[in-house]
């Protein structure tokens, strides 16, 4: 807005010169820092934001009607391929939800494989979320020593699996494959490497002041906010409630395994805001080293897959499971109607409804802001288009 | 704000600055003198583990053409096709000494569908199918994925 | 409070709008009439501390023939998650009253159940299709869909020629 100022009967009178308007900004599905490909249609004046309204959609691989028409079994490989950076979570998650409908039981070895398994995908898909989080804000630095750390992990992986990032290892009644001496040497050595590390990528990135100064009082989701949007997970969790589906819903082995559920406290600004929720992800990769450390050197002898023969058929039912995968509560919605192939496969992802809220986070705030809030809610478009 | 609140910015800005540019400094002389960890493709290859899923090889010779990888695999990437056998023909054994009562006429994998997961070789009862450590097979055109095993028989 | 507790409560609020239970395994659920499904889920959210929705989806049956709406509103003070089930006719009139301002968490996952099989929320702010591009034909979920050819001059399926499998699943 320019005012310019006029006399008029010998008084100074200010009057609007220039004229001005609002900026339709797209940030296109082709962005770096949008995380895969979202779009969001952003209404500028200047440089404060007005609207941002988020377009999905594009990575929509129509995983429910795939499922529909692949057998029990065969629906693994699409589960996994949801939220890619977090696959034996997701699997986990389906393999629960089939076996609560067969109402099976699985081996006791195969549960602690499972359990040491998902937390080293928790601490990998976390450290990827600071990495990339420390890129958005400009700290190239933080990205290579994530994604350092992260290649050991993958390189267990494969050692276990045979693959990367999509494993296809947790099936129904266990796993895949046994895991052998050998690899439990090597994650013993990797988290006595690892447990230095995380104090330090606080000290690098977390308490450096320009980090503090672009990330506390921004994008706040308070506890009502999280009700009415149905948020979960870290959310929850950076907003006070001490909410963990492994500790108030315990599946697997949980029951028996020793750990802290952190939350945010609002210590560098206000309570829920981008900063909260990550310090609540720095501290749930230290819990995670608390659980496998306690279950590393415990894993009982027995098989690793609970018998179901060859082609897997639920009895008609209906079941809602729910897991706690590291975005959140993945749900799964399965209905079955006594065939092999499933007649409806529903999955709540985390990341769906934590992008719905950009808009009310974003009105009022500037532009580099708008790029903090979406890197604080960790959305990875494969589980938001499914 | 107030001067004194401004010093106090100025100096945890320099003291958190100095901490995290200590802590890249550590790193920079222990790379240093251990040598670089950049492996340089492709100039040296990365040895893969046991059991890595790469590209699939199936031994025809031993298939029994009972079609539980084609049932199996989630994108439908695998083509079999099998006849009777006429009557009188020689009998035919795999290795492992299984009678084959199916004759083999068409067994094709499309690679560019085959997406890894290792279900076609669990299924597989002869153990014929199985993944090797191949990942570079790139082509120019896009049929010259599909993969005729017919060609390796024996 | 378990599951049995909550239904008893409903029946004796909401007697025409409960409709029954279905005791399918491992999880039961609730059958809803239509026009008050806003009301039960209202009373869940104001007195029974619901606080939370997480998952509103559509199912279909045609072998009934009817298509359903499925709301599961969640409880952290009880931990429980119940199941609400509202089955509306298979035409393309199948209406329900929307619950966007009760939940802001409905809002995208009716958008989806539109989309998927063509269920019209009533007073939804922004009712339009999500996962599909805006000028989509068809509703892709429902079980006698059938994918278009041509989708504004580019071909839709992966292949047209007679190269699909002689053997094992769909194409």
């Amino acid at each position: 807005m320019s005012f310019d100022t006029t006399q008029v009967n010998g008084q100074a009178e200010l009057k609007e010169t220039l004229r001005t308007d609002e900026l339709l900004l797209n940030m296109g599905p082709q962005h770096p820092s949008t995380h895969g490909v979202l779009r969001v249609v952003v209404t500028t004046d200047g440089e404060i934001v007005k609207d941002a309204r988020p377009e999905i959609g594009y990575l929509h691989r129509c995983f429910e009607k795939h499922a529909e028409n692949s057998e029990y079994i065969a629906v693994s490989p699409y589960v996994d391929r949801l939220d890619y950076l977090a696959s034996m979570n997701n699997s986990m998650g389906y393999a629960i939800a089939v076996e609560s409908l067969l109402g099976i039981e699985v081996p006791r070895r195969a549960e602690f494989i499972r359990v040491i398994i998902s937390e080293l995908q928790r601490i990998a898909s976390h450290l990827m979320s600071y990495g990339t989080y420390g890129l958005d804000m400009g700290a190239f630095t933080a990205f290579m020593y994530g994604f350092r750390d992260r290649e050991m992990i993958l390189d267990i992986f494969e050692k276990i699996s045979g693959a990367r990032l999509l494993y296809n290892y947790m099936w129904i009644g266990g796993t895949y494959r046994d895991i052998t001496p050998e690899i439990i040497k090597q994650i013993k050595d990797f988290l006595i490497y690892f447990k230095p590390k995380v104090e330090e990528y606080n000290n690098l990135v977390t308490y450096n002041k320009i980090f503090l100064e672009r990330t506390r009082n921004i994008g706040v989701i308070d506890l009502k906010m999280c009700h009415s949007y149905g948020l979960t997970g870290v959310m929850l969790r950076g907003a006070g409630l001490k909410w963990d589906l492994r500790k108030d819903h315990p599946y697997s082995i949980y029951k028996e395994v020793e750990f802290d559920v952190p939350v945010g406290t609002g210590q560098m600004g206000t309570l829920g805001d981008c900063w909260d929720r990550h310090i609540v992800r720095m501290n749930e990769m230290i819990q995670s080293i608390r659980i496998i450390e306690q279950l590393i050197d415990g894993i009982p002898e027995g098989p690793h897959r609970a018998k179901v023969g060859k082609v897997i058929k639920p009895p008609a039912g209906e079941v809602y499971s729910r897991t706690e995968c590291p975005r959140g509560e993945l749900g799964f919605y399965l209905i079955s109607d006594g065939s092999g192939k499933p007649y409806r496969v529903r999955c709540k992802s985390p990341c769906f409804m934590n992008i719905s809220t950009l808009n009310e986070l974003s009105q009022g705030v500037m532009v580099a802001d708008l790029i903090a809030t979406i890197g604080s809610l960790d959305i990875v478009l494969g589980e938001v288009d499914r | 704000m107030t001067f004194t609140e401004y010093l106090g910015v100025v100096k945890d800005a320099t003291l958190t600055t100095f901490k995290g540019m200590g802590i890249t400094f550590k790193i920079f002389w222990k790379v240093q003198s251990k040598g670089d960890i950049t492996i340089q493709y492709p100039e040296t290859r990365d040895h893969l583990p046991l059991g890595s899923r790469g590209l699939l090889f199936n031994d025809v010779d031993d298939c029994i053409s009972c079609k539980q990888c084609a049932v199996v695999c989630p994108v439908d990437c695998i083509y079999i096709e099998a006849d009777k056998k006429e009557a009188g023909s020689q009998a035919d054994f795999t290795k492992g000494g299984v009678k084959k009562t199916l004759d083999l006429k068409r067994f094709e994998i499309d690679v560019s569908l085959c997406c890894y997961c290792g279900l076609c070789s669990t299924v597989c009862p002869t153990e014929c199918l199985y993944h090797t450590k191949e990942y570079e097979y790139s082509v120019l055109d896009r049929d010259k994925h599909i993969m005729n095993y017919m060609d390796y028989k024996r | 409070m378990t599951f049995e507790d909550i239904f008893l409560k409903l029946s004796q609020k909401f007697p025409q709008a409960i409709l029954g239970k279905e005791e399918t395994k491992p999880d039961a659920s609730i059958k809803v009439s239509p026009e008050g499904i806003r009301a039960v889920i209202q009373f869940l959210r104001d007195e029974l501390q619901f606080e939370t929705l997480h998952l509103v989806s559509g199912v279909d049956y045609p072998a009934l023939p009817a298509l359903c709406v499925v709301y599961h509103p969640g409880s952290y003070t009880h931990k429980i998650v119940l199941s609400l089930k509202v089955y509306l006719p298979r035409t393309d009139e199948a209406k329900v009253q929307s619950v966007c301002d009760l939940f802001k968490a409905a809002n995208w996952h009716e958008r989806e159940t539109f989309d998927m099989y063509g269920i019209q929320f009533v007073n939804h702010p922004d009712h339009r299709r999500i996962l599909c591009p805006e000028d989509w034909q068809g509703f892709p979920l429902r079980k006698d869909y059938v994918t278009p050819d041509y989708y504004n001059g580019m071909p839709v399926p992966l292949f047209f020629e007679e190269s699909t499998p002689s053997e094992g699943g769909t194409h």
